[in-house]
């Protein structure tokens, strides 16, 4: 085995983190050393990761807390956990990451500033890591922080263009927004604990010595967090503008880790929260209504990666509402789905960044045919599809069963239909994004430089498309690793359910982009023209924070600064010198120069003394 | 514990009898040679200072005195050195240090050099003076001391309309001294005694509220120094448009100076009228940061946006000590030294900018990431510290101070106060933006870096942001017990 496998807790994320930090040293000795060295740091990493699993099998589900000494003063501790949870979200970010920056010596070979890239891909990666390891929320909040810094760096990794520095800025502030709210909640909680720890605050919890009302307030505020992070209604605006960065920090960053931070944070502090029934109301229908929302907009979008990060936000809210179902199934589900979705959504990032490569531009309506010249890419695309809009027998199809099969198992119906018209614009999404890149005549200017992209890119697609296709057969050991005994099995109805959602939403996108017998211009004009117009807006959000933050928000702070700042407060100083001017002025007429009139003065001024000599000697 | 080995007196007295010097062989020994004498009094002042670490870690606190006769007054000369006076000493001796060295770059294009450092070497010996004085009038003699030279400094030195904005900055904050003084003298009538050491219990017996009316003078004269909202409009004006090795001096050390004060004097001796007014400090504190952010928002010049910012960051500070609980308490120190590091940070980074563009309107800035990495990347340190944003420093006592109100059971206002930092990080982003991202205008094709004498500072500087942050337990066995003694005081009364 690996050595000093025992500390696999801690070095997991801190050989990242400090690789990130030789980076740049190792960038003096030549180009070709930092990128393999990144390679190398992110897939020991990853090794460390996977062994941490046999140890976590071997405490069968419990939790095993570490802490060191931190700032001893106020006795705080720092510490990583060790539990299935804690121990699946690593080797997600560890895999998937030391895949990506695999894939990037490929796919960012042409570009400059890659110091930068490497550094805080490292140093995210390590960042996220550590997010998920950490055994307590101030912990937790920092590496919260952390990833999303890296998150901002990198989107507008292109600094020069001006779309890029703007989309980071706006990913950094609408999730501040939350993280916001998350910091409220987690400094609420310890002024009631008294400690940062999970496990203790969850002691604390049970025994129930803080007032429902105070743990409902709390239990909001640090959801509050996950709807940032996680993008959901109503800050799920950032995501898509996220695109704008590189399309491995898509896959990686905006598809398969940072942005499950919100649902594992939910996770986490279900145990904590599970029992206020408001909580889970709450968190269900944010979820199931983000769901909802963000797979119909998937449909009218035309750019190759905004349609992948609105599923992304679609398939986050379904992982959402499954936690808000309350049932350790919803959980698992829940798990399960984060799962299959960091695998199939990478993948499908990836080919798309392959695809981009390729034909040189982002706009789906110019492509098409694809399937010709890029087979690899093709296929994988093609499992990565089957996956998303949850095709028997690949991995969607059994997470997204086991979310129906929960709430139908809680009787959670309102719920449960939002997830199915979700589960149906995603399957009518997944395929018109599918036959508009690779199926019918290409509508490109010229074909000729259309090629298969290089080995190390196809590599980390097939190795992806290959977990793709047989981690939905893991189920059984899955639940095994989490602690759970009962096995759903396959049931009757959700199953049904499932083949109804696939056959409604397959057949008008089959009908429509690959068959092409119905024209989709119909659907632009007319009232479904307006409808058309609402979701290509994504229903207005951005307009409505535009106008108010972006457009109103400047006028506000220059009027108070110009009205209040400097033409009341400022100008009350001014007044006062200029009323202490005006009255020395009054005195100046006094004082004329003349001689005579300053003897006078002065012999006055003697006489006055004299008399009052004289008075007080009496 | 009296101490002879007179470190301390040594430590004032170095760079005020360096600043002599600096003018009669200044014009012999030139702007390096000056900038270096600066530089090593400065440096031996911090290293005497640090000197007394170990000391004082172990808990000893450590008095010198000396009598001096002025005339037929004899004037008690006595410092004192504890948690809290070593911790805010360094800061301003270090910073200094750094201060100087920048300042052999930066003074390349100004006039009356040797004047220059003069007038430094004074004003830095002032502050330093005045966190270690243990005598109300000593306190207040360097008080004076360190208004006078940076009065000169802005006035002459400045940019736009110095005279102006100098003599605002002298009336502003001399106003506010005026009323120290009424409080000092009245505490004196009713203690007879300035000492620090016996005012505590000397004013035990003292009338309610003769000492709540003491306490409010005392307050209006730190906070004026401090930048409390609404007498922050000196401060815009002057930490923009002083040289900006001074601006680095003023916003980064000079108004925590005006926290120190507080720290030391309005809560320690005062306690049971603080405590009554407490609240409204917070309310007062709350407003502070929300104006000074919002102000900042609507800055053009990068260095009036760091002067605002420097206002909203006040109300952390005085937020924190204002909570009375000593987590907020050691909070609000922490800041003032996270504060000192990354605002000196930004301000010469925008030096550094000014220096090499000649431009301080940020609108015609622009894709300065790729001309001056190093600026950018220490700005970006920087601002993200200033922001509360993990793992640098501010993160570290932002928190602080907000778990300390929330353990105070002030929960609205500690959640305004935790709102408030997305202001922080907004106008940060947008000077980040402007600044470094988007096209190199045509004009600036040709910017370098600027020279090391900016950026070994800088460097330093960037690196304790970092350092401050992961590691917070080093500044904090220092800070945490000087928190402790004062959060004390309320937890029994």
């Amino acid at each position: 085995m690996l050595p000093f496998d025992e500390y696999a807790p801690w070095l997991v994320w801190l050989i990242p983190l400090v690789g990130s930090v030789l980076i740049p040293i190792v960038a003096k000795i030549g180009d070709k050393v930092r990128n393999w060295f990144a390679v190398v740091v992110s897939f020991i990493s990853a090794a460390y990761a996977i062994s941490m699993i046999p140890q976590v099998m071997s405490h069968h589900g419990e939790a095993f807390d570490w802490t060191i000494s931190w700032i001893p003063q106020i006795g705080l501790k720092a510490g990583v956990l060790v539990d299935p949870l804690s121990v699946f979200m690593a080797n997600v970010a560890a895999g998937i990451g030391a895949l990506i920056v695999l894939y990037s010596i490929g796919y960012m070979a042409h570009d400059g500033g890659l110091t930068r890239y490497y550094f805080f891909i490292l140093f995210f990666i390590g960042g996220m890591i550590g997010l998920v390891m950490a055994d307590n929320f101030l912990q937790l909040f920092i590496f919260w922080e952390i990833v999303g810094m890296c998150s901002y760096a990198l989107i507008g990794f292109w600094y020069r263009k001006k779309s890029a520095s703007n989309a980071g800025m706006k990913a950094f502030i609408v999730t501040k927004v939350g993280d916001i709210l998350l910091l409220i909640g987690i400094i609420a909680l310890f002024a009631q604990t008294g400690s940062f720890n999970f496990l203790a605050s969850k002691e604390f919890i049970e025994a129930g010595k803080i007032a429902i009302l105070g743990l409902m307030s709390i239990s909001m505020l640090i959801f509050g967090g996950a709807i940032g992070k996680s993008a959901q209604v109503p800050l799920q605006v950032w995501l898509p503008d996220a695109m704008e960065g590189p399309t491995t920090v898509s896959a990686l960053i905006h598809a398969a880790t940072m942005v499950k931070a919100g649902v594992y944070l939910t996770a986490r502090t279900f145990t904590l929260f599970s029992t206020i029934n408001e909580w889970l109301i709450f968190v269900s229908y944010i979820g199931a209504i983000t769901a909802l929302l963000t797979a119909t907009i998937a449909i009218v979008s035309t750019d190759i990666k905004r349609v992948l990060a609105y599923s992304t936000l679609s398939q986050l809210g379904l992982m959402i509402a499954a936690l808000g179902i309350g049932t350790s199934l919803g959980w698992f589900a829940s798990q399960f789905h984060v799962m299959s979705h960091a695998v199939f959504k990478a993948l499908l990032f990836l080919c798309a960044g392959s695809v981009m490569h390729a034909a040189g531009t982002t706009d789906i309506t110019k492509m098409g045919g694809l399937r010709k010249y890029m087979p690899i890419t093709f296929i994988t695309s093609l499992v990565g599809i089957l996956c998303l809009s949850g095709v028997p027998p690949f991995n969607g199809f059994w997470s997204k069963d086991l979310i129906i099969l929960a709430a139908l198992e809680h009787h959670m119906y309102a719920i449960l239909i939002l997830i199915i018209l979700a589960s149906i614009f995603t399957v009518a999404y997944s395929f018109r994004w599918l036959g508009l890149v690779f199926f019918g005549k290409y509508r490109g200017r010229e074909s000729k430089h259309l090629h298969e992209s290089p080995l190390v890119m196809t590599i980390p697609l097939i190795i992806l498309a290959a977990i793709a296709c047989v981690s939905g057969f893991l189920e059984e050991p899955f639940m095994h690793y989490f602690g759970f005994e009962h096995l759903a099995g396959l049931e009757l109805i959700p199953l049904l359910l499932s083949i109804v959602i696939l056959i409604i939403g397959f057949v008008p996108a089959y009908l429509i982009y690959f068959r092409k017998s119905v024209s989709p211009e119909g659907f632009r004009s007319g009232s479904m023209g307006t409808l058309h117009k609402i979701l290509s807006e994504g229903y207005y959000f951005d307009r409505v924070y535009y106008a108010i933050f972006v457009n109103s928000f400047p006028k506000f702070y220059n009027q108070i600064y110009d009205w209040i700042d400097l033409k009341i407060i400022d100008k009350f100083n001014y007044a006062v010198a200029d009323v202490a001017k005006q009255i020395s002025q009054n005195f100046r007429p006094s004082h004329t120069g003349v001689l005579s009139a300053n003897i006078s003065g002065i012999l006055a001024g003697f006489v006055g003394f004299l008399i009052l000599i004289l008075i007080m000697l009496g | 514990m009296i101490d002879n080995y007179g470190l301390m007196l040594y430590s004032i007295i170095i760079p005020i009898i360096a600043s002599p010097i600096a003018y009669l062989f200044g014009k012999r020994i030139g702007r390096v040679g000056n900038g270096i004498l600066s530089t090593v009094a400065f440096a031996i002042s911090t290293l005497m200072l640090f000197s007394y670490l170990n000391r004082v870690l172990d808990g000893e606190i450590i008095s010198e005195s000396y009598g001096v006769w002025i005339g037929l007054f004899k004037l008690d000369m006595s410092f004192l050195m504890d948690h809290l006076s070593l911790t805010i000493s360094l800061l301003i001796a270090g910073i200094s240090t750094l201060a100087a060295i920048y300042s052999i770059s930066y003074m390349e294009h100004e006039h009356d050099q040797e004047i220059y450092f003069t007038c430094l070497l004074l004003f830095v010996g002032g502050m330093i003076g005045v966190v270690l004085a243990s005598n109300l009038i000593l306190f207040y003699l360097f008080w004076e001391m360190m208004l006078i030279p940076s009065y000169f400094l802005i006035a002459h030195w400045g940019k736009g309309r110095p005279k102006i904005t100098g003599f605002k900055y002298f009336m502003f904050t001399h106003a506010g001294a005026a009323c120290l003084l009424f409080g000092i003298l009245w505490s004196y009538s009713l203690a007879g005694t300035f000492d620090f050491l016996k005012l505590s219990t000397a004013l035990q017996s003292a009338p309610f509220d003769a000492l709540r009316w003491i306490m409010i003078l005392m307050f209006i004269g730190f906070a004026v120094k401090l930048a409390i909202f609404p007498v922050h409009t000196w401060l815009p004006d002057a930490h923009a448009e002083a040289p900006t090795p001074i601006s680095v001096l003023l916003s980064g050390v000079m108004i925590k100076c005006g926290a120190y004060a507080m720290a030391r004097i309005t809560l320690t001796f005062f306690p049971s009228s603080v405590a009554t007014v407490s609240y409204a400090l917070l309310v007062l504190a709350i407003i502070t940061m929300l104006w000074g952010g919002l102000m900042a928002f609507a800055q053009t010049d990068i260095k009036r946006l760091l002067a605002y910012s420097s206002v909203s960051q006040a109300g952390y500070i005085l937020f924190g000590l204002m909570s009375l609980y000593s987590l907020g308490i050691a909070g609000g120190l922490f800041h003032i030294i996270n504060h000192g590091i990354a605002k000196s940070l930004l301000f010469m980074s925008a030096g550094a900018i000014i220096y090499s563009t000649g431009i301080r309107d940020m609108r015609k800035l622009g894709g300065l990431a790729s001309k001056m990495p190093i600026t950018a990347v220490a700005v970006l340190c920087g601002a993200l510290s200033i922001a509360g944003t993990p793992p640098f420093g501010g993160f570290a006592s932002e928190w602080m101070i907000f778990a300390g109100a929330f353990e105070a059971g002030f929960m609205i206002l500690g959640a305004l106060a935790i709102i408030a930092t997305i202001i922080t990080i907004g106008y940060y982003l947008k000077m980040i933006k402007n600044v470094f991202f988007g096209e190199v205008p045509k004009n600036l094709k040709e910017v370098k870096e600027a020279p090391s004498y900016m950026l070994v500072p800088m460097s330093i500087l960037t690196f304790f942001t970092v350092i401050f942050g992961i590691f917070a337990y080093v500044p904090l066995n220092i800070i945490y017990p000087a928190a402790d003694i004062i959060g004390k005081f309320f937890l029994g009364g």
